[in-house]
């Protein structure tokens, strides 16, 4: 950008002048434009530059100071703006042929005055700055530094000031001029440059760069085309217009965004000074002055005196210094603290200047500037602020009446409180409130009387500070600068709640003209009625009635149709209300982890170097975070659901592998509250069902961990999958009863707990976090997959989920058939948990058992010798590894001491086994089983150690079947190849070796049709993998080779590879590593 | 010394292996030797020092193969972890992974040649 310094004493001269003139023919004469019917169209040049003038492309929305300017001088001129957009370089030589009529930020120049014109008022000033890469260490204020370096400037006006000021300090350096602005940052961010010359606007955005000082200032214009005299005077009769309007037009436009400039954080020498000789900032605050300052009942300081402070250390980058805080009652008393040298800072302060320079205080940039408001009973008059009730213990209110009501009679009371009375009664006609407090104060119902009116003269809440101490001065301005002046504004309602009280008492008081009303309503209309009835004679009564009757009729018509809109409309506005309920809800929700968020890293910011803290905060963080993501993804979930995106995807699932991977997942959570988890099956057949897994896991966990959250410490949560007698041969129902002894639900909330964004309490008051989408999401899933879910609850005695869903069975039915090495044999359950023991037992009835149980360890050692006395022992013995009484391991070992190693004792558990295994073994445990138990997995535990024997025979059997067959083995892994080979070869096989893909296929197709039985195809080879070799096998040309047995071996159980699998015409898929029955079982099924 | 119990002590699940292997404990044992030398091993750190995220999958999902159906829990728990980081394509600290495993293959190859 080009901004030349210029000679303006002599224009600021005269501007004042020509102001006025032009105001006066201002007001005798059009505007030129709005006589034209305000729709000049008017070329501006606009180039990209930070802050200054962004969006510099078609269609970008535009910002910035110049760009701001514009729009402004359009409400003077009635200008349309075409925008031309290019370089500076371009557009400025665009000005000097006429093609564009308007170019910004451009300094004066004599010898530009005849190429273009110039108006009358400048657009704006800036300083100009030397900034240095912040490694560069030897480069200092001192000019004397900068010998030898490398200076860059933009090729505009700048590069004579500078120029000057290096002569000026007699400096050589090399300066580097560069055409375009973005050439001359990209120079000095690849660090080519080791100083560049910056606008006071530009460039704060970068981290490495420290600002050394400043070496110049200029204002700058928009400029007009020479060709263009008539918009010259346009320009300037606007801009005379805007100043004489709007006399403070452009300093806020500069500090709206020039507030965080680059020099916002350069310190001062004064300021350093400070801070190297200070490592505490000792705060004194008034009490009793909120939003301001309080002392809370913890003794701690309140108010925003609390936020300000961290806030502005923060935004200053000062971390090692300590806050100290000490409340004051009395203004006077803080003040003669700060003279004694006991404090750093006062807060508030105020009043005016004369009266802190008479305490010997410099007051800071305002803090919080608010207006005064008097305050006064009846109307006001001349006569109101006559009489004024001070605050004794607040100077600062004291001093705003002896400036601005000079005249005005004073007594003093000892708190606003007595102030406001001293109004009430009339002792005083008038007091004054800080605009920040007095409407809150005012809410109390005991200053009903009371009126407000403000003064328009605002008395600014500042920092003081004593005078002399500068560097601390300008470090609180600049804090506050930086921090913005709306902070104070902004936080302030956090701390005007405790200003005022509303009792019952006080809505009585409030109503009672209503309630008083009301009553009186009602007893008329009962005199009314009773007064009509007596009088109505029984004839007339029956001439009205059939005329009612009609009418009714025709009534009842009208008010169906009437009822059927309405509804349609109450369904509508409902759904609207929920909505805006919810966007509330979720917007304090969202806030208040992102908030959390916000905070932790801030304070793990200021405390980089406490390891502990820091990570304490990012525990803290990651917790928020998780929180936000979760609801996050539940509305995007609704909205999904919502939108019909989401689909029921469905395919075999086991339904013990459900079960136990939903308690894998909430054990954590269980344990963490101390929750008791009973999870047990009842009258469940069909294991093997067709499902969306993912969907039915979704719904289960949503309930489920509803419930644990809802279920305070040491509560008790159940979950029962129960199969219902179904009315279809293929199809199994499944209920799924979650129940809990938590905080419950009103009747009325269960009636709406499945709409979407409904939740019973919000998070403020239940302080349980949640969007309230779980159970909309839960039932919108339950209704895709065609069941039902229903809810049953009491408040403080908590709630029962019961979900009903149909499922297509997949495969065989379970196998019900009895183990006939079972058939009649005796079995004792152990379980403290009732329910278990009877689904246990009706298991073993059905395969056959005769089982009996106890919840007792020790009943079941004695009920164990007992048998063996009468000959008629137990030949398996299912525990439960946690009884009240006597653990389960220990049960084992005392049964064991009597029945020796004649029968195999099971260990069930609802954890995981692994870290008990070796002791459980030593006690003498067979196997473990999980809770809640299936049958197939029942039956497989059963049958291992009594089928042992008869399954090596099988698997013998078994093995000579496989005798003569031929197996293709693709696999890579040579490791792997040598296991499956020998178990192969075990089992009679004669084996070939494919190492990947190309392989197999080769061998497929060069050896004759029938040489091979099978295929073990592994998925994940080099080359081809195994889904590609098994395609192009079923591809080959000899019906008998591409319909030979393909199996897939993969590394995973995943469904998808299973699907994958069979999709490129594999007939079974096994996993890794090897399970050698299932690896038989498969090839047997495949060859036989 | 490389024996069941010594692998059993250090975690692994050897009546799986054995199970594997027909319970032939001297082929399960050449297995082990064998596996726990795999080229693979050097593949795989390599890859993962180098960034290479599909070489280090293509290694570790190998070697999770083999350690797999010998049961080396040890060692297969935290290279099946890798692996299914690696197919997710996830970001994760994969430097450290392979430093568990390799502490894990040092603490088993010790046994080979203790």
């Amino acid at each position: 950008m080009s901004r030349r310094p210029f000679d303006h004493k002599r224009i600021s001269g005269r501007i004042a002048i020509i102001l006025c003139l032009l105001c006066v023919i201002g007001l005798f004469r059009p505007v030129p434009a709005h006589a034209e019917s305000g729709s000049e169209l008017v070329r501006v040049g606009y180039y990209e530059n930070e802050v200054f003038q962004e969006g510099a492309e078609e269609g970008a929305v535009k910002t910035g100071y110049a760009y701001e300017y514009y729009r402004k001088l359009s409400e003077y001129t009635g200008w349309k703006y075409e925008y031309v957009y290019g370089g500076f370089g371009e557009l400025y030589q665009m000005l000097l042929d006429g093609r564009i009529d308007l170019l910004a930020g451009l300094a004066w120049r004599e010898e530009r005055a005849g190429l273009i014109s110039y108006p009358e008022a400048v657009m704006g000033s800036e300083a100009y700055y030397l900034v240095k890469q912040d490694s560069q260490t030897d480069i200092t204020a001192d000019p004397s530094t900068l010998n030898g370096k490398k200076i860059g400037v933009l090729d505009s006006a700048m590069v004579s000031v500078l120029n000057r000021y290096l002569e000026e300090h007699g400096v050589t350096a090399e300066v580097i001029a560069y055409p375009e602005h973005a050439q001359l940052l990209s120079a000095f961010d690849s660090r080519e440059l080791d100083v560049f010359a910056a606008e006071s606007d530009g460039s704060y955005a970068r981290e490495h760069a420290e600002v050394l000082c400043a070496f110049g200032a200029s204002d700058y214009y928009l400029c007009v085309s020479a060709g263009r005299p008539d918009l010259l005077a346009e320009l300037n009769e606007a801009q005379t217009l805007l100043a004489a309007e709007e006399p403070n037009y452009l300093s806020s436009l500069s500090s709206k965004y020039y507030s965080v400039s680059v020099t916002a954080r350069a310190f001062s020498a004064a300021e350093r000074e400070w801070m190297e000789t200070h490592d505490t900032l000792r705060i004194g605050y008034l009490e009793n002055y909120l939003p301001y300052s309080d002392t809370d009942e913890q003794g701690h300081a309140t108010g925003l005196i609390r936020d300000i402070i961290p806030a502005i250390l923060d935004a200053l980058a000062i971390s090692d210094i300590s806050v100290s805080y000490c409340g004051y009652g009395r203004y006077d008393d803080m003040v003669a603290d700060m003279a004694a040298g006991a404090i750093d800072v006062a807060f508030p302060v105020g009043g005016g200047l004369y009266y802190s320079e008479e305490n010997g205080i410099y007051q800071s940039t305002a803090v919080a500037s608010a207006s005064t408001e008097i305050v006064f009973k009846g109307t006001y008059s001349e006569d109101t602020v006559s009489r004024f009730a001070v605050n004794e213990n607040n100077r600062m209110q004291y001093y705003y009446i002896r400036t601005n009501f000079p005249d005005a009679e004073i007594s003093f009371y000892p708190s606003i409180d007595d102030c406001l009375a001293a109004v009430l009664s009339g002792e005083a006609s008038c007091t004054t409130l800080n605009g920040l407090r007095a409407n809150d104060i005012l809410k109390n119902s005991r200053y009903k009387g009371l009126s407000l009116r403000q003064t328009g003269r605002s008395d600014d809440r500042c920092f003081g500070v004593e005078i002399g101490n500068e560097g601390l001065l300008k470090l609180l301005n600049r804090g506050i600068n930086v921090i913005g002046s709306d902070f104070a504004q902004n936080l302030s309602y956090r701390y005007t709640g405790g200003l005022y009280s509303y009792s019952f008492a006080d809505v009585l008081r409030d109503h009672m003209a209503l309630f008083g009303s009301l009553i009186l309503a009602v007893a008329v209309l009962v005199i009314f009625f009773l007064v009509r009835d007596s009088r109505r004679t029984r004839k007339e009564n029956i001439e009205k009635e059939s005329a009612r009757i009609e009418l009714e009729e025709k009534n009842r018509e009208l008010a169906e149709s009437k009822e059927a809109l309405s509804d349609a409309l109450a369904a509508a506005e409902h759904a609207n209300r929920a909505k805006t309920a919810f966007l509330n809800n979720m917007s304090h929700d969202i806030r208040t982890p992102m908030n959390a968020i916000v905070g932790f890293t801030a304070l793990a910011a200021s405390h980089i170097d406490n390891k502990a803290q820091v990570q304490d905060y990012l525990a803290k963080i990651s917790v928020s975070s998780r929180h936000l993501l979760s609801l996050i993804n539940d509305v995007l979930d609704m909205s999904r659901i919502e939108s019909g995106k989401v689909t029921i995807d469905e395919s075999d699932v086991h339904l013990p592998d459900v079960v136990h991977d939903l308690r894998t997942i909430i054990q954590s959570s269980i344990s963490d509250k101390q929750l008791e988890l009973f999870i047990d099956t009842q009258d469940v057949a069909h294991e093997d069902i067709v499902t969306d897994k993912l969907r039915l896991d979704q719904i289960l966990l949503n309930i489920l961990s509803n419930a644990i959250k809802f279920t305070p410490n040491g509560g008790t949560i159940s979950f029962r999958v129960i199969e219902k007698p179904s009315s279809s041969a293929d199809k199994a129902v499944f209920e799924f009863r979650i129940k809990d002894n938590g905080i419950g639900m009103s009747e009325a909330f269960q009636k709406t707990i499945f709409e979407a964004f409904t939740r019973e309490k919000s998070s403020t008051v239940s302080g349980i976090q949640g969007t309230g989408l779980g159970m909309a999401i839960t039932k919108n899933i339950v209704d895709m997959m065609g069941g039902t879910i229903t809810v049953r609850s009491e408040e403080q005695k908590g709630s029962e989920f019961i979900v009903e869903l149909p499922f297509r069975i997949s495969g065989g039915a379970a196998k019900d058939e009895p183990l006939p090495e079972l058939l009649g044999l005796r079995a004792l359950v152990a379980d403290d948990d009732t329910n278990t023991c009877l689904s246990v037992c009706a298991m073993l009835r059905e395969i056959g058992m005769r089982p009996d149980w106890t919840n007792y360890g020790k009943e079941a050692v004695i009920r164990a010798k007992d048998a063996l006395d009468s000959a008629d022992e137990f030949k398996t013995y299912i525990i439960d590894w946690l009884m009240p009484d006597l653990n389960g391991i220990e049960t084992v070992r005392r049964i064991r001491k009597v029945i020796g190693d004649s029968a195999p004792i099971i260990i069930l558990t609802a954890y995981d086994w692994a870290d008990i295994e070796e002791e459980a073994r030593e006690a003498g445990v067979t196997d473990f089983c999980s809770k809640p138990l299936f049958m197939s997995e029942l039956r497989s535990v059963l049958s291992r150690p009594f089928r042992a024997a008869a399954d090596t025979e099988k698997k013998k059997a078994a093995a000579c079947d496989f005798k003569g067959k031929r197996i293709l083995l693709a696999e890579d892994n040579e490791m792997n190849q040598m296991i499956a080979a020998a178990i192969l070869e075990e089992a009679g096989f004669a084996i070939e070796i494919a190492k990947d893909g190309v392989e197999a296929v080769e061998k497929m197709s060069a050896a004759p049709a029938g040489h091979y039985d099978i295929v073990l195809m592994d998925v994940q080879m080099p080359r081809m993998d195994g889904y590609e070799a098994a395609r192009q096998i079923r591809a080959l040309e000899d019906p008998r080779k591409a319909g030979i047995p393909i199996v897939a071996v993969t590394a995973n159980a995943f469904e998808e590879d299973r699907k994958t699998a069979m999709e490129s015409g594999m007939n079974g898929h096994l996993a890794k590593p090897y399970d050698i029955p299932a690896i038989m079982e498969t090839l047997e099924r495949l060859i036989s | 010394m490389l024996t069941i119990d010594a692998l059993r002590r250090l975690g692994a699940n050897t009546e799986e292996g054995l199970g594997r292997c027909l319970n032939n404990e001297a082929f399960y044992l050449r297995l082990v030797n064998m596996s726990l030398h795999d080229a693979g091993f050097d593949k795989l750190a390599a890859a993962v020092e180098s960034g290479d995220r599909k070489a280090a999958f293509e290694a570790a999902h190998a070697l999770k193969g083999s350690l797999g159906n010998l049961a080396l829990t040890p060692i297969y728990t935290p290279v099946a972890e890798l692996t299914e980081l690696l197919r997710g394509g996830q970001d994760a600290d994969y430097k450290a992974m392979l430093e568990t495993i390799l502490l894990q293959r040092g603490a088993l190859l010790a046994l080979c040649e203790g």
